[in-house]
């Protein structure tokens, strides 16, 4: 199930809302029951077969928790650390069963010759942003940073909960831990979770759909067709289309996360307005650049250990990234293209950025970050490489390819306008300096309301709805 | 300033509220409807429970495809949507291209078509035996090409945006070229469209709104084709006493159903009166029809559509004259020939009009060894050309 459709917003939301604010503040635990039994029956709606890989999921990450718990469970050092293996072993082999055998396979028989038969399992929907939940709250209670949760139906509610269940952001346990048991719902909360979840809805419908069916539209056609200003505008639509897609969904999970009371991480901070690659990753899918971070680079040694080290540690967490967001050896190349970037800022020039005026660093990020999402989502590395030749050398493609990228750029100009003027700060400054206005909040909340309209009769008429982070 | 305050407080949250909660039970109370005329498809049903169903989640996708078609109020959410797309300043809204003289698709990618010569080598080829079967029956077998709106009107596109000439081109000369080379007779459209319109374009012959040629466009073809079929030494004769009458109705043509009426387009359909009418007798699908052409609109202030002619597409319509002096005709094809058939069969004894798209029981052979036709026509539209569902779906 979609946000951004109308079982969602007509029949999920309200059943959820009038249900769970039915039941009284103080019986929390009532609350939580109906937040996971929603929860389940929200991920069991889009994929009812994989309901069971998430509750094993649930379950066991829950008896690995308990094992490890600092006061109650396993003491000895060696015993602890086997544990750890086991819970990693454990959440490495449901995601690598399911995201991971076929393309292992693939590889297997391109290497040795062989013949085997390659596995076509179903991926389930947010397979990588749960299982990663799951290990997170276990290295945490493991690290000894918070206690196991001793009921496993908190564990099951944090684990499933649906704002972010199939598209993030990654939640820690710790950042919620304190939330599960006492929180406290209030109509501040509740409208201003509201407000940011129509604007998270907008971003999806009225930007990344818009400017995603342009990307599709011109990335549909055969590569060899393709002139240079039309791949351009392909690239730049898909870069807004990702951008406002995904910061969408995480608007609108950190909107539902304040009408039920949690107050979730942000994961987007206006990522294209970085003056470095480093920056960029700084405000890109933050709760995944972290989690890498304290559960990847920094057990490899992080800074702390030779340059030789340290870049071999980026280089496997970017490998690691890359594979994270999907099995094929293209974001494998997209995750170590930027890592040889982060590495070149570490070692070369990340000072000289720097010092240099600041739009050289903004040109120099936004024509890395383009380049980039152009491995992303090529389905192959031909097509990757076709593509980027007719960026980077003058490509006529078909007749009239470049007056039909003119005209496409014509005629979706309100929505890269939009998607522009959203991609830096603007109306956040406007907020910060206003906010105590009440005639600006007035304003603010019926231009939302407006906004509200304007969603839902895209919603009702629009067919072209694709999320990208669901296929991850 | 205490009312603002709480407005304020409340406003976007209760506003929010009602309308999750409201739309659901408004979707509930308002009475079911079977048919999206704007969008002229049917709606979708309620999915089926079944465990199967459940499991594979068909019945949820359903759900999602039900409530999107039943929701309260869903004309007006698609017309303040449309608006606000024209309002952004489109040219492209719901996948038609507005342009200030017409309607036309939007064609999302337009190349030559690589695998037309083999497609075409092989339509032909069917085409051809068709052909020799008629000859074989003492009759003329005749294919005419007619250009699709879009096709015709392809000049008419804004600059830049495809219009899936490249691609049409590719296959229709690659047909023509097939067909001549079998010796199939073959009638191209285009050429006397163009070559009879005052500006060289063909708009005159052509709809602004809807798919097909308008009934002049028709008429033409009727004359062009008794001409050809005259030159092949079939004895038949134009009717030229016709006097064309415009319906005042509205005209709700076939491009996203003029884009839910939210366009300035005043097109209108228009129907032939003979100085000298022919007498007829009709029947649909072996049952006894009035005998009429035209489907005229009871009142005024009625929407009408291309329906007008012969009443739409129907499988089997017999017109009979009773002049069996004359030679007997089957014509099949996709909706084009319907305006066609308003006047063909004023030159013919027995008309037998074919739409093989609601027509599967039987193919254009069973047809031939019924009536033993000295005409047999084929029309379809250049983007169909080689297409092999409906009409193009001959046995090899």
């Amino acid at each position: 199930m979609v946000f951004s459709s109308t079982v969602f917003l007509f029949l999920f939301l309200p059943a959820v809302l009038a249900v769970y604010f039915a039941v009284p503040k103080k019986f929390r635990a009532a609350r939580n029951m109906v937040l996971l039994a929603f929860s389940l029956f929200f991920y069991f709606y889009g994929e009812p077969k994989a309901i069971v890989v998430m509750v094993a999921s649930i379950v066991g990450n829950y008896l690995f928790a308990l094992t490890l718990d600092s006061e109650t469970g396993l003491r000895e050092k060696p015993a602890r650390r086997a544990m750890t293996v086991l819970a990693t072993i454990f959440n490495l082999a449901i995601i690598g069963y399911f995201k991971y055998a076929g393309f292992v396979v693939e590889n297997l028989n391109l290497i040795l010759g062989g013949r085997l038969t390659v596995p076509q399992i179903a991926m389930p929907i947010g397979i990588s942003f749960f299982t990663f939940q799951g290990m997170s709250y276990v290295f945490d209670v493991a690290k000894g940073d918070v206690p196991a949760q001793r009921n496993v139906l908190y564990v099951a509610t944090y684990i499933s909960l649906f704002p972010q269940l199939v598209a993030g952001p990654i939640v820690r346990y710790q950042t919620i831990a304190d939330e599960l048991t006492s929180r406290d719902e209030n109509l501040p909360e509740f409208s201003a979770g509201i407000r940011r979840f129509i604007i998270g809805l907008a971003k999806k419908l009225l930007v990344a759909n818009s400017v995603g069916a342009l990307a599709t539209e011109i990335f549909a056609l055969p590569a060899a067709l393709l002139s240079t200003a039309e791949v351009w505008l392909g690239a730049v639509a898909y870069s807004l289309q990702i951008l406002f897609d995904f910061s969408g969904y995480s608007d609108m999970a950190i909107g539902l996360g304040h009408v039920f009371g949690f107050a979730f991480d942000e994961n987007f901070n206006y990522p294209y307005i970085a003056r470095s690659v480093t920056d960029f990753w700084r405000r890109w899918h933050i709760s995944l650049s972290t989690w890498f971070r304290d559960y990847v680079y920094i057990p490899l040694g992080g800074n702390r250990r030779s340059l030789r080290r340290q870049i071999f540690n980026i280089l496997v967490v970017w490998m690691l990234t890359g594979l994270w967001h999907g099995a094929a050896w293209n974001f494998v190349l997209w995750g170590l293209y930027f890592a040889l970037l982060l590495i070149a800022e570490k070692l070369f020039f990340g000072r000289l950025l720097e010092r240099l005026p600041r739009a050289v660093g903004h040109i120099y990020t936004l024509l890395a970050v383009v380049v980039g999402w152009i491995f992303f989502t090529a389905p192959d590395f031909g097509t990757a490489f076709a593509w980027l030749g007719a960026m980077f050398t003058p490509t006529a493609g078909v007749e009239g390819g470049a007056a039909h990228a003119l005209a496409l750029l014509y005629e979706h100009k309100a929505e890269l306008l939009l998607g522009a003027v959203l991609c830096v700060p603007v109306a956040k400054k406007l907020s910060m300096r206003f906010e105590d206005k009440l005639g600006y909040r007035l304003v603010r909340d019926v231009m939302t309301a407006a906004l509200f309209v304007v969603c839902v009769a895209r919603v009702v008429s629009s067919t072209f709805n694709p999320f990208i982070y669901f296929r991850f | 300033m205490k009312l603002l305050k709480v407005l304020e407080k409340y406003m976007l949250t209760v506003f929010f509220v009602a309308v999750i909660f409201s739309v659901p039970v408004l979707t509930k109370i308002e009475p079911p409807k079977e048919l999206s005329v704007a969008e002229n498809r049917m709606l979708a049903s309620p999915p089926l429970l079944t465990a199967e169903n459940v499991l594979s989640g068909k019945y949820f996708s359903g759900w999602e495809t039900y409530l999107s078609d039943h929701i309260w109020e869903r004309d007006g959410w698609i017309y303040l949507d449309t608006k606000l797309a024209m309002f952004a300043g489109r040219r492209v809204v719901r996948d038609v291209v507005i342009t200030p003289a017409v309607l036309l698709p939007y064609v999302p990618a337009d190349a030559p078509d690589e695998s037309a010569a083999e497609l075409a080598a092989k339509m032909a080829e069917r085409y051809a035996k068709l052909a020799r079967h008629v000859e074989r029956s003492g009759g003329v077998f005749l294919y005419v090409n007619v250009p699709e709106q879009s096709s015709m009107l392809r000049a008419a596109y804004p600059g830049g945006l495809y219009t899936g000439g490249r691609r049409y081109d590719s296959q229709n000369k690659a047909f023509a070229a097939e067909m001549d080379e079998l010796g199939v007779n073959y009638l191209d459209m285009r050429p006397v469209f163009e070559a009879s319109s005052r500006d060289g374009t063909g708009a005159e012959y052509y709809a602004r709104i809807d798919h097909h040629y308008n009934m002049r466009g028709a008429y033409l073809t009727y004359l062009t084709l008794c001409e050809m079929l005259s030159s092949l030494g079939v004895n038949v004769q134009a009717k030229t006493d016709a006097t064309f009458v415009t319906l005042p109705n509205v005209f709700n043509g076939s491009r996203g159903r003029k884009i839910y009426n939210l366009t300035d387009f005043n097109d209108k359909l228009e129907y032939i009166v003979w100085d000298s009418p022919v007498a007829f007798t009709r029947s649909d699908n072996g049952n006894p029809g009035a005998p009429k052409v035209y489907f005229l609109p009871p009142s005024d202030d009625v929407e009408v559509a291309y329906t007008l002619y012969m009443g739409g597409d129907i499988a089997e319509t017999v017109i009979e004259t009773g002049r069996s002096w004359l030679p007997d005709c089957i014509i099949f094809g996709d909706s084009f020939t319907n305006a066609l058939e308003t006047a063909l069969y004023c030159s013919f004894d027995t008309t037998v009009a074919l739409d093989f798209r609601h027509n599967k029981a039987r193919t254009i052979y069973d047809y031939i060894e019924e009536y033993k036709p000295d005409v047999v026509i084929c029309l379809r539209d250049d983007t169909a050309t080689l297409s092999t569902d409906g009409n193009g779906n001959l046995p090899d």
